[in-house]
């Protein structure tokens, strides 16, 4: 069947109209993805680090005590230099320059030595978890201290095994929840992009379907010889096109951008899986297209349809983390079908293709079943009129 | 004027579940007339174009237009109609020259062919001035002409126009009603429906007088007219006035009806000649004083009166 020109430029020509509002909604939604790819894609082994809290200790005695806690507690957080004057003190405390003040009382380690009771005095941010850590990081250096102290140690050898005994850190590992190869910027650029061609191609074709839905320029057309199956297939075909310059558009970013970052195969998988995501796109733009019947409601349905799918779907939420129920029906969207594909591309060296596939296969038989439905609603509406 | 019949409207029934919009409606409109139909609002005018047009499944009855039976997909017939809806149908992101641009290439392909239809019509409607605005620019009654401009481009041998005047101002109107006889004149058959009377009397050549959905009468302007019994209505001023006298007129030649109201004698005549001056004489005869007179020959409006026992349309 021959291809209605003037259908077609006129689909171009209120694109066109629409462009601003597509360059915006375009520009946001690259901007998104790297900013997300970016921020995701950090050394994830690197990531755990102990918190330093800033501390201070007054050291009225001036003895071998005072450097010995100060050289623990700088261990693991951030020494910082006070004057010895309550109002000072409190003014740190209260701008949260210091969170915990450790004051040694004058004549501290002579108290200790001759045994007599001689409690430390602290400061901290009122219920402050970090001032609550640093207390218990001096009680655990106490009771190692009094328990050597009470074992018949001298002050420096009392010291420096309660230095020995608590030198011993926790280490911290991460759990590896993810697999080390693939995980990289590509992924989460990957990761997001039915998102952002639910919502740009949706965006960007809707407009154009409203503006042929008018019921009066429908009634119009419909008394015109142009033949009614003609034409909607050339708004398809029109949709199918925008459809696939935001899927080059959207592909060839990360392959200049991160290249290095994928072998040529993992670069095909990925296109197929994007192609068939786009093809969601395009049917879902078609399906809600000839449904609206204004703007403001359209614009609605694009974000309810984007943002539901992409949540929904384990796009925005790890597959992993969503409950039995969520998994159940998110197994009934495409967005779903999409990332178990973009999940198995990842490790390209030990491909599940029976996944790839059938996750590609699956977002084409959602395709054709919203193409199916819009043509039956198309019908309806057309009777209707 | 030649006899070849372009629609054929046979027992035409359609009804809204009750309601029933069009009653066993028939209809025949020649080729070369401007064919007026006129009826209030809810008579089934707009039902009977959307009908026509195949924009409308019926319950009932025979549609055939240039001697085949019109259905929604008949586009063989289609491409020789042009249609004015009574709502502007344009796109509000084109322009004026982009809208009649695409509405003509439904119908035209050859672009170099479509590009000088379209600059007729461009010029057939006066909107030279316009063609780089969008609809939204556009006053009241250039719209009107850009739906015009859009209905009529590709040259269709027959028009439908459906209340095209309506929220028009007088000049854009008399340019519309002045458009749309040269329409006829270049050869196009018209359809014009309105329930404004004066736009039928001036323009249409043979008008059916809708209501509830049934054809009441259907006839030239005169024969419409004479079908009617007032053949001539006259009113005259008289301050004062007695019954003696009325029943007096009333035995006057071609009299049918006389009443008076509010210092005002309103006399309707059959047809007749010398009406006016056989009654101005017996006023005299009688001595009595009289003001200013009328006389009112029967309008469209006095037709449907006559016919339904209603007014076409509300007076304001």
């Amino acid at each position: 069947m021959m291809i209605d020109m003037h259908t077609f430029k006129t689909f171009l020509l209120i694109l066109r109209k629409n462009i601003p509002s597509i360059m915006v909604y375009t520009g946001i939604s690259i901007a998104l993805i790297f900013m997300i790819s970016s921020s995701n894609a950090e050394d994830v082994e690197n990531k755990y680090k102990g918190t330093e809290i800033p501390f201070t200790i007054i050291d009225r005695d001036g003895g071998e005590f005072g450097d010995t806690i100060k050289e623990y507690l700088s261990k693991k957080n951030d020494y910082k230099e006070c004057k010895d004057d309550i109002d000072n003190l409190r003014n740190n405390i209260f701008y949260r320059n210091v969170y915990y003040v450790l004051i040694i009382p004058e004549g501290y380690e002579d108290a200790v030595l001759s045994g007599k009771t001689m409690e430390l005095e602290n400061m901290k941010v009122k219920d402050s978890a970090l001032g609550y850590y640093v207390d218990l990081e001096v009680n655990q250096f106490m009771t190692a201290f009094r328990s050597y102290i009470a074992a018949g140690y001298d002050m420096d050898n009392a010291l420096e095994s309660t230095l020995k005994s608590l030198d011993e850190d926790v280490k911290v590992t991460m759990s590896d929840t993810q697999k080390d190869e693939g995980y990289n910027r590509s992924y989460y650029y990957y990761g997001i992009i039915p998102y952002i061609f639910i919502s740009v191609i949706m965006a960007a074709v809707g407009p154009v379907y409203i503006a042929f839905n008018k019921m009066d320029v429908r009634r119009r057309i419909n008394c015109s010889a142009d033949r009614f199956r003609k034409r909607n297939l050339c708004l398809l075909l029109s949709t199918m096109l925008v459809g696939v310059f935001a899927w080059l558009l959207f592909n060839l970013m990360p392959i200049i951008i991160y290249h290095n970052d994928m072998s040529s195969v993992k670069i095909l998988f990925n296109l197929l899986n994007t192609f068939c995501m786009a093809a969601v796109a395009m049917s879902l733009a078609f399906m809600f297209g000839n449904l609206a019947n204004s703007n403001n409601i359209f614009q609605g349905m694009v974000n309810v349809v984007s943002m539901g799918l992409a949540f929904i779907g384990g796009v925005f939420v790890p597959l992993e983390v969503l409950s039995n129920n969520m998994l159940k029906l998110s197994k009934i969207t495409p967005t779903y079908w999409y990332v178990v594909a973009n999940n198995a591309i990842v490790d390209i060296a030990d491909l599940d293709s029976r996944k790839v596939f059938s996750g590609m296969g699956m977002q084409l038989l959602f395709t054709a079943a919203i193409l199916g439905i819009s043509m039956v609603v198309i019908k309806k509406f057309r009777t209707r009129d | 004027m030649s006899e070849n019949i372009v629609i054929k409207v046979e027992n035409l029934v359609k009804r809204y579940k009750e309601l029933v919009a069009l009653d066993h409606f028939n209809l025949e409109i020649k080729e070369g007339e401007v064919f007026g139909l006129l009826g209030p609002n809810g008579s089934g005018k707009s039902t009977t174009i959307s009908c026509i047009l195949g924009l409308l499944k019926y319950d009932k009855g025979n549609i055939e237009v240039f001697g085949k039976e019109m259905t929604p997909s008949s586009y063989d017939i289609k491409k020789d109609i042009g249609v004015v809806l009574q709502n502007v149908a344009v796109f509000e992101e084109l322009t004026v020259y982009e809208n009649i641009d695409y509405f003509c290439s439904l119908y035209v392909a050859d672009k170099k062919l479509r590009k000088k239809y379209v600059d007729e019509a461009i010029e057939f409607t006066g909107l030279e001035d316009f063609v780089k605005f969008y609809p939204k620019k556009l006053s009241g009654g250039l719209l009107r002409r850009l739906n015009i401009a859009c209905g009529i481009a590709h040259k269709p041998k027959l028009i439908f126009m459906d209340e095209p005047t309506v929220a028009v101002d007088p000049q854009s109107r008399n340019n519309i009603l002045e458009g749309i006889k040269k329409l006829n004149e270049d050869g196009a058959t018209v359809v014009y429906t309105s329930h404004y009377m004066e736009e039928v009397e001036k323009i249409c050549t043979r008008i059916a007088i809708m209501d509830s959905g049934k054809n009441l009468a259907i006839g030239t302007n005169e024969e419409l007219k004479n079908m009617i019994k007032t053949g001539e209505t006259i009113q005259v001023e008289i301050p004062e006035f007695s019954e003696n006298i009325l029943n007096g007129i009333k035995e006057l030649p071609h009299v049918y009806k006389a009443e008076y109201e509010d210092g005002h004698l309103k006399v309707q005549y059959t047809k007749g000649q010398r009406n006016l001056i056989v009654l101005l004489d017996y006023l005299k005869s009688k001595d009595i004083n009289f003001g200013r007179v009328y006389s009112e020959l029967p309008t469209l409006n006095d037709v449907f009166l006559e016919i339904t026992g209603k007014e076409l349309r509300d007076k304001n």
